[in-house]
C-alpha cells in the first residue's frame, strides 16, 4: 500500500474486458515528506477521488479481482482509501 | 530473491553464532585464543513499484519457436514514461531507458501509447501459468493529465 495523489484521468475503449466501465486513473506516488517519487502509475478507482485528493493505493491484484470480478484481470492497483490528512506529509 | 538471499544471510548468521564463542586454551602455555567472526550483511532493497506503467509501443518482437500460450498474441517493445513524457514530452525512436517486452492482444501499434501491467498478474489473464511478465491492460486514447502547479 502506497500513499499517492490523483493527477489525471484516462480514456481507454480499446482495453480488458475487466477494465471496462472502471474509471481509471493517473496517480503520483508520494515519499513520506509528501515529495513526488517516481514516474505517475495508474489506478483503478472505484471511489470516485477528485483531482490531486491524496488516496492510498493497493497494489496487490486479488483485491482488484474481486472489485472487478473477474478473476483473470491483469489488474493491480486499487484506489482503497482517500486520504483527509496525513500529518507527516507537507502540504 | 530477495527471500533466498535472506535465508542464506540468517544461514551463515546461524554459523558465525556458531563460530563466535570459540575459545581455545593451551594448558602448557596458559594462553587463551579467542576467535570471534562477525559477519555483517547489508540488503539495500531500492525502491522498485513498477505495476501498472503507461509506456509507448516502440518496436515488435516475431518469434517462430515460442511458447504454446504466446499464440493469438503479439510482443511489444514498450518504453515506459518517465514524468517528462505524461507532461507530453515525445518518447525518441531510441530512448535511453530500459524497454519492456509486453505481451499484446488487444491491436496496439507502433507509436501508440498502451497501459500495463507487470508481476503476477499479467499471468493472470492465460489459462493455467503462463511465463508473461507483462500484459498490454488497454490503449490509451486520452490522458488527462495535470499535476499541481
Amino acid at each position: 500500500m502506497i500513499l499517492a495523489r490523483i493527477d489525471g484521468t484516462l480514456v481507454a475503449s480499446a482495453c480488458h474486458p475487466s477494465m471496462a466501465g472502471t474509471r481509471t486513473v493517473v496517480c503520483q506516488p508520494l515519499d513520506g515528506d509528501g515529495r513526488d517519487e517516481g514516474a505517475p502509475v495508474l489506478a483503478v478507482d472505484p471511489l470516485g477521488a477528485g483531482l490531486h485528493q491524496r488516496v492510498i493505493l493497493s497494489t496487490d491484484g486479488s483485491a482488484t479481482r474481486e472489485f472487478v470480478k473477474d478473476p483473470k484481470s491483469p489488474l493491480r492497483n486499487l484506489i482503497i482509501g482517500v486520504v483527509d490528512a496525513a500529518p507527516s506529509a507537507r502540504e | 530473491m530477495p527471500r533466498l538471499r535472506r535465508g542464506s544471510e540468517s544461514e551463515r548468521e546461524s554459523e558465525s553464532a556458531r563460530l563466535a564463542p570459540l575459545e581455545t586454551s593451551t594448558s602448557t602455555s596458559t594462553t587463551t585464543l579467542t576467535f570471534t567472526v562477525t559477519l555483517t550483511f547489508t540488503v539495500t532493497v531500492p525502491f522498485t513499484f513498477t505495476p501498472m506503467r503507461l509506456g509507448t509501443v516502440i518496436g515488435r518482437v516475431t518469434l517462430t519457436q515460442k511458447e504454446p500460450v504466446y499464440t493469438g498474441g503479439r510482443l511489444l517493445i514498450v518504453q515506459p514514461w518517465t514524468r517528462a513524457q505524461f507532461a507530453g514530452a515525445k518518447v525518441p525512436p531510441l530512448p535511453k531507458g530500459s524497454s519492456v517486452i509486453v505481451y499484446d492482444e488487444l491491436g496496439a501499434g507502433l507509436g501508440s501509447a498502451i497501459g500495463f501491467t507487470e508481476g503476477a498478474e499479467a499471468a493472470q489473464p492465460f489459462p493455467g501459468d503462463a511465463p508473461v511478465d507483462a500484459y498490454c491492460a488497454c490503449i490509451v486514447d486520452q490522458l488527462a493529465y495535470t499535476p499541481p502547479r
